[in-house]
């Protein structure tokens, strides 16, 4: 009987000190791909770190974030949550035909924000009124598909959010893209696993904001648009790796015509195909979300376009290079712009679109300031 | 520190025990001092210096009373020093729970009772209080009664009132339970192990189920006056009743099994509360350390049931009265301590002999209901929240799709905290093993397999999660 007690304790504090000793002597990682964020370091040891708790509240992040089988633990901890009936897995929605939805709900819009960023927007467009203006608001996917979601699940209100701004932006400003979205629900218009919308559903989009602007659309066969990779986990995937996850699909058009790209003044391409090796392949947009992008195109017909936009307008700026000379992507995230006049005399713009994701409108913090100035 | 932590478990917990068992056990006081210390400060460095200061205090206070007594012959009549110098033990210990714990709460009622504005203070509740502060004054009391020994050892009295295992939130070691152990312990094996087994209980109560049960109620008390429903209602005030249990319990299950590797042996703070079968047997198993205190500290002192009917039943109120403002402070804690005591004296009176007379599953269903409303008083700590919420148990619509997602996606969780908050799993395991004429040591394994598993998913839920708070923290 002893040997049984003595075998399991020394055994247990054993295995507790093998993982510690894994943890503090394997490498540390900087950087954690599938969580999208930098993972901590061993933290510092002196007298002001302890003081100040530093050390402290370093050290349990440390432990946590270099744990040896971090990925599998959280993998796990997800293989147990959905066998208990969980469908929130960790911000993301497990719906319907292996579609995950963000967790969006009203509590995470602040509708006073909101209200104040659309009339930013309208005062924009009203103070340069020969300009072309126009505003593309994106459904989630969960608005759509909203019959994938888990039957009650607690989800913003996106008819009361797109009813405001129709009315406060009106239907000349306003491009509403639900009913293409919906009307094209049965195609693959947006990822299963990741938050964006997929290029066909840019494409759908990029039809009305041609027709809305009474420009041609460039065919879908002309677009060329080819698979580049069928390996995908994207975002959803991120909050929660779950085991079960069907990998998504990225399609890309190459038929941009020769374009010259900077991006916050250095080089850079349309499409980024090393991000193909990493995790985020939505990144193979322009590489990373920048705060100021500037596309020359092929098209020498004297328009540029300004667009003020969220990480939605990367999968569909690329299918306006033949429509624009010009095209200027300000991401206000990355850049701190807040005098758009100053970019409208700049670069002579001469057509302007704000672009966002619905939730994202209520959370950019510099809009309107940088509409009014 | 909290011990369902990274840092606890693969840093702390591994070189605390490994010196622990290579030091002489003549060091090993000392190395819980300085380890607990280290625990304790770990979070928050400024606010050791009170606890330091309470033991010291305590700890002279307690030698100075023992030489009065025995100038006084250990006589049972108490000299008139004595009596002041305990007076005054009690004063500085209270005093100072009632300063860092209530004086907010006494101004906020001087404000409103007198239409005043005084500022609140910044005061931050030193972790662990109102628990080291009862343990120091049952030692200084029994030391006083007699029935303890003094201890003229700091280090052996620091390690009984600093130790880590039940520093934070209990249970409520008093002196006179580890008395003996202090300086003359064993610790083997076969504790260690079991230690360890029951650490794990302890940990997978918390993190796997009281966290998740917290979440629950979260989401739910979120939609009070919004989307609350009656189903709601109740599925979100049986996910508190599981949530402070699981907690409450797990924590007490980690500071006994943390005991046991040193060789200690605390008591027992819950016995399986929900299968009660009325108030009062509600008590017995609850928080069982607590009501074991005041009833030693404060009833009976107070006259007990020895002065008359109706001084036992004031007696009963302040001992109820200061249970419910021991939890907090706040209003809603007294009427909860009340609320009990009301219950209490009914069942006394005459519901006791009524329930001898009918079907047990009749009792049992009448003490989870009102243990039940008995917590959201606890959880709302304002009274129209309470009184809202109450309401909304048994008034408004049934469901809504809310309601069925909250339901379905917890309903197995549910199930599986009602199983575990009864001795059934046990006594199953108990018969199965014994149909499989299983030994001791297969027993044994299987016991540790199983805690094995838990600690893997428990690592699994702390990696993935960062949702970890403890009801009872800032105790």
């Amino acid at each position: 009987m002893k040997k049984v007690y003595s075998i399991f304790s020394i055994g247990f504090f054993l295995l507790l000190t093998t993982l510690t000793l894994l943890t503090v002597f394997i490498p540390d990682k900087k950087y954690s791909e599938s969580e999208n964020r930098d993972l901590a370091q061993k933290p510092p040891l002196n007298i002001n770190s302890i003081s100040d708790g530093k050390f402290q509240s370093g050290l349990g992040e440390y432990l946590s974030d270099q744990f040896p089988l971090r990925e599998s633990m959280i993998k796990i901890n997800t293989f147990i949550s959905k066998l208990s009936g969980v469908k929130n897995l960790n911000g993301a929605y497990e719906g319907e035909d292996g579609y995950y939805f963000e967790v969006v709900t009203d509590d995470d819009i602040n509708d006073e924000d909101f209200v104040k960023n659309l009339n930013a927007i309208k005062f924009f467009s009203e103070k340069y009124p020969d300009m072309n203006v126009n505003a593309i608001l994106v459904p989630t996917s969960s608005v759509i598909y909203s019959e994938k979601l888990p039957y009650g699940a607690n989800i913003y209100n996106s008819d009361s959010l797109f009813k405001q701004a129709k009315e406060i932006l009106g239907n000349e400003l306003f491009i509403d893209i639900r009913d293409s979205l919906n009307n094209n629900k049965d195609e693959y218009i947006f990822y299963k696993t990741d938050h964006h919308w997929t290029s066909k559903g840019a494409y759908l989009a990029y039809v009305d904001f041609c027709k809305a602007t009474n420009q041609e659309a460039r065919t879908e066969d002309d677009f060329d648009f080819n698979l580049v990779t069928k390996d995908f986990y994207g975002s959803l995937h991120s909050k929660n790796l779950d085991s079960a996850a069907k990998p998504d699909s990225i399609s890309i058009s190459k038929n941009t015509g020769v374009c010259n790209v900077t991006a916050n003044g250095n080089d850079i391409s349309i499409y980024a195909l090393d991000k193909l090796e990493k995790k985020d392949k939505y990144l193979i947009f322009f590489g990373d979300n920048y705060g100021e992008t500037i596309i020359n195109t092929e098209c020498k017909n004297g328009k540029t376009l300004l667009v003020i936009k969220d990480s939605f307008a990367n999968s569909f700026v690329p299918l306006l290079t033949k429509n624009y000379e010009k095209i200027i992507m300000i991401d206000q995230r990355y850049n701190n712009t807040r005098q758009f006049s100053n970019l409208v005399n700049k670069y002579n713009v001469t057509d302007t679109l704000f672009m966002y994701e619905i939730t994202n409108v209520s959370i950019q913090t510099h809009l309107a300031t940088a509409c009014k100035n | 520190m909290i011990f369902s932590s990274f840092v606890f478990l693969f840093f702390f917990l591994i070189l605390t025990i490994g010196l622990y068992f290579i030091l002489p056990k003549k060091a090993r006081n000392f190395l819980l001092v300085v380890s607990s210390l280290i625990f304790y400060a770990w979070g928050e460095p400024i606010y050791v210096t009170i606890m330091v200061f309470s033991i010291l205090f305590n700890w002279v206070i307690g030698i100075i009373i023992d030489k009065f007594k025995r100038k006084n012959g250990n006589a049972d009549e108490h000299s008139a020093i004595e009596k002041i110098l305990l007076a005054f033990c009690c004063f500085v210990n209270l005093g100072a729970l009632s300063f860092f714990k209530y004086t907010n709460f006494f101004i906020d009622n001087v404000n409103s009772i007198f239409d005043l504005s005084i500022e609140v203070m910044e005061i931050v509740l030193p972790v662990g209080i109102s628990f080291y502060t009862f343990q120091t004054l049952s030692y200084v009391i029994d030391v006083y009664r007699g029935s303890v020994k003094v201890q003229k050892n700091l280090i052996d009295f620091a390690a009984f009132v600093t130790m880590f295992p039940q520093l934070i939130a209990g249970p409520i070691v008093r002196y006179s339970d580890i008395e003996i152990e202090l300086t003359d312990r064993k610790e083997s094996f076969e504790l260690v192990a079991n230690g360890i087994i029951r650490f794990i209980v302890g940990l997978g109560k918390k993190v796997l189920l009281a966290n998740k049960a917290g979440a629950l109620w979260d989401t739910i008390y979120a939609e009070l006056g919004g989307e609350m429903t009656v189903g709601m209602a109740w599925i979100g005030a049986l996910a508190y009743t599981f949530q402070i249990y699981f907690d409450f319990s797990g924590y007490s299950d980690m500071a006994i099994g943390l005991g046991k590797m040193f060789g200690f042996k605390f008591p027992e703070n819950f016995n399986y509360p929900y299968i009660s079968d009325s108030i009062t047997d509600f008590w017995r198993r609850w928080h069982i350390t607590l009501s074991s205190w005041f009833k030693e500290y404060v009833y009976i002192p107070l006259g007990g049931n020895r002065k008359g009917k109706a001084r036992q039943i004031v007696n009963l109120f302040i001992v109820w009265a200061l249970t419910g403002l021991w939890h907090g402070a706040s209003w809603n804690f007294v009427l909860w301590g009340v609320y009990f005591f009301v219950l209490l004296m009914i069942e006394k009176l005459f519901l006791l002999k009524i329930f001898k007379k009918i079907p047990k599953f009749i009792s049992h269903i009448y003490s989870l209901i009102f243990i039940i409303i008995g917590w959201i008083i606890f959880a709302c700590t304002s009274l129209s929240d309470i009184l809202a919420y109450i309401k909304n148990m048994f008034y408004g619509s049934l469901s809504s799709p809310m309601t069925i997602y909250v339901l379905s996606t917890n309903i197995i969780i549910l199930i599986i905290m009602c199983i575990a908050s009864t001795p059934f799993p046990k006594n199953i395991a108990k018969k199965v093993a014994s149909k499989l004429s299983l030994s001791d040591e297969m027993r044994f394994i299987v016991k540790a397999t199983a805690a094995m598993i838990v600690f893997v998913l428990s690592i699994a839920y702390l990696t993935g999660d960062s949702y970890n708070p403890f009801l009872y923290y800032r105790f």
